[in-house]
């Protein structure tokens, strides 16, 4: 497996962010209600982390380590609201029903996490690969969770009914109890699959 | 035996024979000094090392520079994109509000036209008034007027319809199908309205839904101020 | 509009650059740039075998001068040499101990009911005692199994073993167990008493296939008068111990455990 792969692997499965290292969980829980939500949200992430990671790691050698932070928050809230501007004047329902969750992107842990632990200690194409990787990983839980929740809550995808009229709706998968619920069962079956094989301590 | 130089030879002036100088000397200018290249470069050469020795890694100055160059290059980027933005959010916005206005007085065929700040009034093809719709920013969960809503009243103050243009809400204020309940509580019934005396709040957007009401009492308490001057 | 929006962020810019270099100046902290470099060399298992409350702990009592660069002894010598280097002494190699759970009860020896219950040997201990009839004896249920950072014990026939390969001397298992037969021993000793009974022989002999009656036959072998009963109960000193392994040949119910016959002396290794 070559590097490129294994880099990109790293953030689907080993350390998928939502999964495995267990950030960003609020706008997961929020914006996995529908999977066009999911999906727009995942998107948007994707973006302002491949271009944030683009720019910290250009910058490393010149931001001096005292405002580090403060310089990586001012990076990252530039780009999330370029991509809001975008978002709004180029896909406007979207926009509309992610609602605030654009703007929280910017504070969404994922992004400033691997800005601090990778982008800020590796070349410029590591890190911009490195954020696709973490995009997709976030993207990936989310359309996951958020299929489970739209099927059960309103039996459609992506707004498509798959589910006969006939199936009672589970409200609460539509609520942030539901949410919880479906992402402990999701994470609980990631660690399984990822643990499959390995030796237990002997009792 | 003659040869080309033999003419040169003949016209040239005599070692003896003073040649003949022009009385005035021009003013031969000697240009003084280094040339600007030179000058530039060592002019970077000094200040680069002051230059850096001010601005050290880790000392306040540099500290000061970075953060300024940062947020303003940010800013700078931030203004191209708006800019190239700008016209299509508001096309998106202008033809939401005529898609809104249509929806909220739903009589085919009426021309709206703005006669006061925010007021629609909506005639008829015979010029028959149909009813009003007004422009309400409601102060949401999102901050002060961030709901941006058309209502709709017709001429017995019955609301008609209700859109809502732009919001920033929570999820459960973002979701079509709660809104649509929601404002079907207000159809066809005349103010005031307050939640919690017939009118229900969505689940999870309590003051959303707060808000939404008093837009529609704030609606219907302009056309009043209206129809009263 | 956009010079506002340039100007407006880059003022805040300047203003946050000044109030954050004002901040760390007035916040500075001193921070002794090697306890990064011991943290990096430790093991990081947070054992607490050092006596202190984890790595961190430990670094920073090392940097301080309040603890000897081989006082981590899950790291072993390979440690103790890194940390020595790091401060600039000589090393000084530590004692390498290991685990011993001083029971070879297990299946062998007898129960007094048939525990039906939690599976942790403190929860069996809170109903009459444990199962065992042996009061002395290992429960066998894995109390120390589970506490063990490195897992190097496990439960073979009922009783608990220790891997002395994996175990790194961290001591972590010796309070885990409620019966408190798990003690430290050094780990080049080749020889190990593993009983903790003080019962008289005739009443152990009912109980247990091969826990230590109290004979004597081994004081009596022992030629380097490293072993002694006390309490009906053989104790090795080890330091009169020289690991001939006579005292395991004659012990009459092969209770003495003798290291060298599965893998060789280790005298050689210190």
């Amino acid at each position: 497996m070559t590097n490129t792969m294994r880099q990109l692997k790293n953030g689907l499965l080993d350390q998928n962010p939502t999964l495995v290292l267990l950030l960003g969980m609020c706008p997961t829980l929020a914006t996995s209600t529908s999977m066009t939500n999911a999906a727009g949200m995942g998107l948007a992430a994707t973006a302002v982390l491949i271009c944030s990671n683009f720019a910290v790691s250009a910058l490393r050698k010149l931001i001096p380590e005292k405002i580090r932070i403060a310089a990586f928050v001012v990076i990252i809230a530039g780009f999330v609201t370029a991509v809001d501007y975008l978002l709004q004047a180029f896909a406007h329902d979207l926009s509309e029903s992610l609602g605030m969750f654009i703007p929280l992107i910017v504070v969404n842990c994922i992004i400033l996490a691997r800005a601090e632990a990778f982008a800020s200690k590796n070349g410029v194409l590591r890190s911009a690969l490195d954020g696709l990787s973490m995009g997709m990983g976030f993207t990936m839980a989310l359309l996951v969770v958020s299929a489970i929740r739209e099927v059960l809550s309103a039996g459609s995808l992506f707004g498509f009914r798959v589910l006969p009229e006939a199936f009672p709706p589970i409200g609460i998968m539509a609520q942030p109890a539901g949410g919880f619920i479906v992402l402990g069962v999701v994470i609980a079956v990631m660690q399984a699959v990822r643990n499959r094989g390995k030796a237990r301590p002997a009792v | 035996m003659r040869d080309d130089f033999d003419e040169v030879r003949e016209n040239s002036p005599k070692p003896d024979q003073a040649a003949e100088l022009p009385a005035e000397l021009p003013e031969l200018k000697l240009k003084r000094g280094i040339p600007f290249r030179t000058k530039a470069l060592q002019t970077l050469g000094v200040i680069g090392p002051a230059f850096r020795r001010f601005f050290k890694k880790d000392s306040m100055p540099n500290l000061v520079l970075v953060m300024a160059l940062i947020t303003s290059i940010t800013a700078a980027g931030l203004g191209a994109v708006y800019a190239v933005t700008k016209d299509t959010i508001e096309l998106n916005k202008g033809s939401a509000l005529n898609d809104a206005l249509s929806e909220v007085l739903p009589v085919p065929g009426l021309t709206f036209t703005e006669t006061s700040p925010g007021i629609y009034q909506g005639r008829d093809a015979d010029g028959g008034l149909a009813g009003f719709a007004l422009e309400i920013a409601a102060d949401g969960f999102a901050g002060k007027g961030s709901i941006e809503m058309i209502v709709g009243v017709d001429i017995r103050l019955q609301i008609t319809g209700l859109a809502v243009l732009s919001q920033r809400e929570t999820t459960g204020f973002a979701n079509d199908n709660e809104r649509e309940w929601f404002i079907s509580q207000f159809i066809g019934k005349t103010g005031p309205f307050a939640v919690g005396e017939g009118v229900d709040a969505i689940a999870g957007a309590t003051v959303s839904s707060e808000a939404v009401a008093q837009g529609v009492n704030d609606a219907l308490g302009m056309l009043e101020q209206e129809a009263s001057e | 509009m956009v010079q506002y929006a340039v100007l407006a962020l880059g003022g805040m810019g300047i203003v946050l650059g000044f109030l954050l270099a004002a901040a760390a100046k007035l916040f500075y902290v001193k921070v002794d740039h090697r306890i990064g470099e011991i943290e990096e060399a430790l093991p990081g298992a947070n054992c607490g075998g050092c006596g202190y409350a984890g790595c961190s702990a430990f670094a920073a009592a090392l940097a301080g001068g309040d603890a000897e660069p081989n006082g981590c002894p899950a790291g072993g010598s390979a440690v103790a040499e890194r940390l020595s280097s790091i401060l600039g002494v000589e090393t000084v190699k530590n004692t390498r101990l290991t685990a011993l759970v001083r029971c070879s009860g297990g299946a062998r020896a007898r129960n007094r009911f048939q525990y039906e219950g939690i599976g942790d040997c403190h929860a069996a201990m809170r109903i009459a005692g444990g199962y065992k009839e042996c009061p002395y004896g290992c429960i066998g249920l894995g109390s120390c199994v589970k506490s063990c950072p490195f897992s190097a014990i496990s439960v073979v026939d009922g009783v608990a073993v220790v891997d002395h390969e994996r175990c790194t001397g961290c001591q972590t298992c010796v309070s885990s167990c409620p019966k408190n037969i798990i003690v430290p021993v050094p780990y080049y000793a080749d020889v190990n008493v593993a009983c903790s009974s003080r019962d008289r022989g005739a009443s152990l002999r009912r109980i247990c296939d091969i826990g230590c009656l109290g004979c004597r036959i081994c004081e009596k072998t022992c030629i380097h008068n490293a072993i002694h009963i006390e309490d009906n109960l053989a104790a090795i000193d080890f330091e009169k111990c020289t690991g001939c392994g006579d005292c395991a040949e004659k012990c009459p119910r092969k209770l003495i455990v003798d290291a060298k016959l599965d893998r060789g002396s280790r005298l050689m290794e210190v």
